[in-house]
């Protein structure tokens, strides 16, 4: 189970971690964890090249950004992850748990 | 870009691999059946035991499984045989 954790103050995310193993299949074969991963690296790169004042930790099995800034653009993206994550979890809820901290 | 996707990044990562280990047998419940100064009547298992750890003494036999009974009624005694040998023995009731 992929476990996502979204951290929000004043209604703005301060904080998306995501980590755990969707585990819907072997390593190569699964399906949910490509999909949250494309998100997942998609978002990072997003706020690389937008520089958007956000802190992004990539561990073992592991992603947590943090909006330091609270920078406007950042909570567009962060936002779109939001949506996106639980556009897979609506369909796999099985293998991705969205909670908000 | 700066991340490079891997695709896989929230899998398990070894896959679950087949293992041909993970079968064994049932427990034989051997050892002692009857405990020292407890009456055995003849016939009665007195110990089961793979090989001889244990060795017959006196009004005890050993079994094509290497198990030790009474050959007749009495009391059961285990007792040393050498240096580093025991027996069990069964001594009838006066």
């Amino acid at each position: 189970m992929i476990r996502t954790a979204i951290r929000k103050k004043d209604g703005r995310i301060t904080e998306v971690k995501v980590s755990g193993h969707a585990e819907m299949g072997d390593e190569g074969t699964d399906l949910v964890c490509a999909g949250v991963s494309a998100i997942m690296f998609g978002i990072c790169n997003a706020l690389d090249r937008m520089d958007a004042g956000c802190e992004i930790r990539i561990g073992d099995n592991e992603i947590t950004i943090s909006d330091k800034e609270q920078n406007e653009a950042a909570q567009v993206v962060l936002k779109t992850c939001e949506i996106q994550l639980k556009t897979v979890e609506e369909v796999y809820s099985e293998f991705i748990e969205i909670t908000e901290v | 870009m700066k991340y490079t996707l891997n695709i896989q990044f929230f899998a398990s990562k070894k896959g679950v691999s087949s293992t041909k280990n993970g079968r064994d047998s049932a427990g034989r419940r051997l050892g002692a059946k009857k405990a020292d100064g407890q009456f055995a009547s003849a016939g009665s298992i007195i110990y089961r035991q793979r090989g001889t750890r244990i060795f017959p003494g006196k009004n005890v036999m050993r079994g094509g499984d290497d198990t030790l009974f009474a050959t007749c009624d009495g009391i059961v005694k285990y007792e040393r045989l050498g240096r580093d040998k025991k027996q069990v023995s069964v001594y009838p009731q006066a």
